[in-house]
């Protein structure tokens, strides 16, 4: 039997009211949440979820409910956010991620935690950005975009940030996310086990890390 | 950490993966005591990555539930990586089900 809202809103709460940078917390409702900060920054309230896949159907009406939401957090660590999930939660003005990066956004100490971008994410983007061989990326899921490069064929990239990435990770990837060119470590401590890149080999998949990626998108 | 339901609800569920050959341990900074965790780090140690998929589809209920960090290694990966000793993983159960 999946775990009542309130119950997972309350632990939620309480994690975060554990973390050094909030004050205190207060449950709001079976989904929510406020944050009060200390250093007159201003509360804000947030959404909890726990969803394997965050799409709009799941999340338009909890924020249409819940309107002074900022900061949506889905707990499942290995949830999945979808491309209409994410439009979802940026259309209602609000940050997403999981609790870390729910910890990440008090830790910043942002006036407005709305703008809150996962570090993982704003690094990949802004060096696709400046990437001389790309015209322009969709993110399809918060670990996966495809990258278009003029006259050449765009690349499918999955984000991986495990410190080992193993066999398994590739399977789950490619169950979750359907064929994709390319894994991009963004951990810069990770390394792929053999079997990953056995497993990745048998799928014609690359296993590369940054500097190797930016090489390999000048290539065809 | 004993009397966390999350702690509690993991538990249950690695129980109820027997009678497989699975090993499972706890790493990282919930089972370092530490306040400031984000997730609960798990290891399953298996024989193959078929089993590693069976695996990740029997704890889909508890990883839905809690914020599982959930690592699932064949025992090639873990001997390749030394990652039980490098991590300093502590048991939770073994193979055979055994404490």
């Amino acid at each position: 039997m999946p775990r009542p809202p309130q119950d997972t809103t309350a632990w939620v709460a309480d994690r975060i009211a554990e973390t050094t940078d909030a004050s205190s917390t207060k449950v709001t409702s079976p989904f929510t949440f406020r944050v009060n900060r200390e250093d007159r920054l201003p509360s804000f309230e947030v959404l909890v979820l726990s969803a394997s896949r965050v799409t709009y159907e799941i999340l338009d009406p909890l924020l249409e409910d819940a309107r002074s939401v900022s900061f949506v957090v889905n707990v499942p660590k290995n949830g999945i956010w979808t491309e209409s999930g994410i439009a979802t939660a940026r259309n209602h003005d609000c940050a997403f991620g999981g609790i870390g990066e729910l910890m990440s956004a008090i830790h910043q100490k942002l006036e407005d935690v709305s703008l809150f971008i996962k570090k993982e994410n704003a690094f990949v983007e802004r060096g696709l950005d400046q990437h001389s061989n790309v015209s322009h990326f969709d993110q399809e899921y918060d670990r996966v975009y495809t990258v278009h490069r003029p006259g050449m064929k765009s690349l499918r990239v999955v984000l991986l940030n495990e410190y080992e990435l193993t066999a398994e990770h590739v399977r789950t990837a490619r169950t979750n996310y359907g064929p994709f060119d390319i894994v991009l470590m963004t951990n810069p401590n990770g390394t792929p086990t053999k079997d990953a890149l056995e497993t990745a080999k048998t799928m014609q998949v690359a296993i590369l890390a940054w500097r190797q990626f930016l090489g390999r998108l000048g290539s065809r | 950490m004993s009397d966390n339901p999350a702690y509690q609800d993991i538990l249950v569920a690695i129980h109820a993966d027997n009678p497989s050959h699975t090993a499972w341990y706890g790493f990282g900074s919930f089972f370092r005591e530490s306040n400031s965790f984000s997730d609960i780090d798990v290891l399953a140690v298996c024989a193959d990555v078929e089993r590693a998929s069976a695996i990740r589809q029997e704890m889909a209920t508890v990883c839905n539930d809690w914020p599982v960090h959930l690592l699932i290694m064949t025992e090639s990966e873990v001997e390749e990586t030394n990652f039980i000793q490098s991590q300093q993983c502590i048991l939770l159960l073994k193979p055979n089900g055994k404490r």
